[in-house]
C-alpha cells in the first residue's frame, strides 16, 4: 500500500505543523512513527487515512476504508467491553479478541468500571477486531505497563501478518519490540 | 439466604418510603383543613373532606368518564404530536445551519408568547375541540425541540469522529451514539412538557369550553362557585397529569434501556 504526500501544508491556527512536506509511504509490515511531542505525528497519521485534510498539497492513495486507534479510547461509556468491540465486527470476534487482550473478565463491564490500562485494551481490541485493510494507531500502548505492553506488542506482530500496520510511539523500546521500520518525523521534515 | 436478606431489606425501604410519603400527604391535609377553617366559607375555599365526598360522587358518574376521557384524549394527542414535531425540526435543525437560524426565532416567539394569546387566535381559526388539543402541541414542540436539538448538537465530536473512522452506518450512529446521548436531555423535556401540556391544555378548555372536558367543568364550576367541584377537577388533573408523567418515564426507561443494554448494526 503505498500513500504519498506531495507539498502537503497543514497548520492549526497560528500553528504550523506541516509545510511543503513530501514523503512516499510504502505500508507493509509494521511501520513507527516517532518524534518529539508535537512534531505533527498524529497529524500525520490523520492526514494519511483522510481524517484530517491539508491546507494545501496533494495527498494520494488514502485508502478508503481503514482502521484507526485514536490516542483517546473514545469507548461508548454507555455501553459494555463486548458491546464497544462488536459495534464494530460481531459479538463471536469481539469474545475472542477481548480474551486475547487478557479480558475475558470483564466482557460485560462498562468502561467507567475498567481501569485506564483495560480500557485501552479495549479499544485496541476494537481496532483489532474491526476488519480493514490498513492499521493506523495512535500511541496504541499509552498507560500500558511493560509486560502488558510486551503482549500487546505480540498480537500486533501477529496482526501484521494480515495487514500493515502504521503506528505512532515515543518509544524506542515499542518500535523496536515491535520490529518496525522507524520514521523519525522530526529528520523527515 | 442472602436473597432473603436482600429482599427484607427491599420491603424495609418500601415501608420506609410508604411511610415517608404518608406523612408528606397527611401534613398537607391537615395545612390544607387548616386554612379551611381559618377562611370558613365554603364558597370560597372546600374542605379536604368536602372535595374527597365530591370526588367519589363524581367518579360514580358516567359523564366524569366521558368528560375526563375526552380531555385525556386531547391533550395526550397533543402532546405526542408535539413530541413528532418537536422531533423532527430538532433532527432538520440539527442538520442544518440555515434551518437552525430559519426556526430558531420562530420557536423563541412561541416559548415567550402568553398561552392565552394563543388560545384566543385559535378559537378563531379552528373548533372548540381541537383548541386544546393544538395548544398542547405548541406547548410540547418547542421545549422538546430546545432539548433535542440541545442534546444532539452536545453529543460527543470524538464518538462520531470514531463512527466515522470505524466506517459505522448512518443506522448505528443514531442507535448507538446519538440515542443514548440525548436521552437524559429529552427525558427532562418530556417529563417536563407533560406539566406543560396539562395546564395549557386545561387553560385551552377552560376558554373555549368544549362540551365534553374537564375544562368547561372547571369553568362551570366558577360560574355557578360550586368551589367543591372546582378543587374536585383540579385534582383529577393533577392526578391525570402525574400518572401520565409516571407512565412517560416507564416508557422511555424501557426504550433508553434497549438502546443503552445493547449495540446495534
Amino acid at each position: 500500500m503505498n500513500i504519498v504526500l506531495e507539498q502537503v501544508s497543514k497548520s492549526f491556527g497560528e500553528k504550523q505543523v506541516f509545510s511543503n512536506f513530501s514523503y512516499a509511504f510504502q505500508l507493509e509490515g509494521i511501520t513507527a512513527i516517532m518524534g518529539a511531542s508535537g512534531c505533527g505525528k498524529t497529524t500525520l497519521l490523520r492526514l494519511l487515512c483522510g481524517l484530517e485534510q491539508p491546507d494545501s498539497g496533494v495527498i494520494s492513495g488514502v485508502p478508503k476504508q481503514f482502521t484507526f486507534l485514536f490516542q483517546e479510547n473514545r469507548l461508548l461509556p454507555w455501553a459494555t467491553a463486548l458491546e464497544n468491540v462488536a459495534l464494530v465486527s460481531n459479538t463471536q470476534t469481539a469474545k475472542a479478541v477481548l480474551q486475547k487482550v487478557g479480558l475475558a473478565k470483564e466482557l460485560h463491564e462498562k468502561p467507567a468500571a475498567l481501569s485506564g490500562g483495560m480500557q485501552r485494551r479495549v479499544a485496541f481490541a476494537r481496532a483489532l477486531a474491526h476488519q480493514s485493510p490498513v492499521l493506523f494507531l495512535d500511541e496504541p500502548f499509552k498507560g500500558l505497563d511493560a509486560s502488558l505492553c510486551a503482549e500487546m506488542i505480540g498480537l500486533l506482530l501477529q496482526e501484521s501478518e494480515k495487514r500493515p500496520i502504521l503506528f505512532v510511539t515515543h518509544s524506542e523500546t515499542e518500535a523496536n519490540t515491535a520490529h518496525a521500520a522507524v520514521l523519525h518525523l522530526d529528520a523527515m521534515q | 439466604m442472602i436473597s432473603g436478606m436482600v429482599f427484607k431489606k427491599t420491603k424495609k425501604i418500601q415501608y420506609k418510603k410508604a411511610a415517608r410519603i404518608l406523612v408528606s400527604v397527611s401534613v398537607w391535609l391537615c395545612l390544607w383543613q387548616i386554612v379551611y377553617l381559618l377562611i370558613g366559607k365554603d364558597v370560597l375555599f372546600a374542605s379536604p373532606l368536602a372535595v374527597a365526598k365530591r370526588l367519589f360522587e363524581l367518579l360514580q358518574t358516567a359523564d366524569f368518564w366521558q368528560k375526563t376521557g375526552a380531555s385525556l384524549l386531547g391533550i395526550t394527542a397533543g402532546y405526542l404530536l408535539g413530541i413528532f414535531a418537536g422531533t423532527v425540526l430538532a433532527v432538520l435543525t440539527s442538520l442544518s445551519d440555515w434551518l437552525y437560524t430559519i426556526f430558531r426565532p420562530m420557536l423563541t416567539v412561541i416559548k415567550s408568547t402568553p398561552v392565552v394569546s394563543f388560545i384566543i387566535l385559535a378559537l378563531v381559526w379552528m373548533q372548540k375541540t381541537a383548541v386544546p388539543i393544538f395548544i398542547s402541541f405548541l406547548m410540547v414542540t418547542p421545549m422538546v425541540w430546545a432539548n433535542l436539538s440541545g442534546g444532539i448538537r452536545e453529543t460527543d465530536r470524538n464518538l462520531l469522529e470514531m463512527a466515522r473512522a470505524y466506517g459505522l452506518t448512518r443506522r448505528q450512529i443514531v442507535r448507538n451514539i446519538y440515542l443514548p446521548s440525548v436521552m437524559p436531555s429529552l427525558l427532562t423535556a418530556l417529563t417536563t412538557a407533560i406539566g406543560f401540556a396539562w395546564k395549557a391544555g386545561i387553560a385551552a378548555e377552560v376558554i373555549s369550553t368544549p362540551r365534553n372536558s374537564i375544562g368547561a367543568q372547571l369553568y362551570n364550576a366558577k360560574v355557578y362557585l360550586e368551589t367543591a367541584d372546582l378543587f374536585s377537577w383540579t385534582v383529577v388533573v393533577v392526578l391525570l397529569s402525574m400518572l401520565f408523567e409516571k407512565l412517560i418515564v416507564y416508557c422511555i426507561g424501557k426504550i433508553s434501556g434497549t438502546a443503552k443494554g445493547g449495540t446495534a448494526k
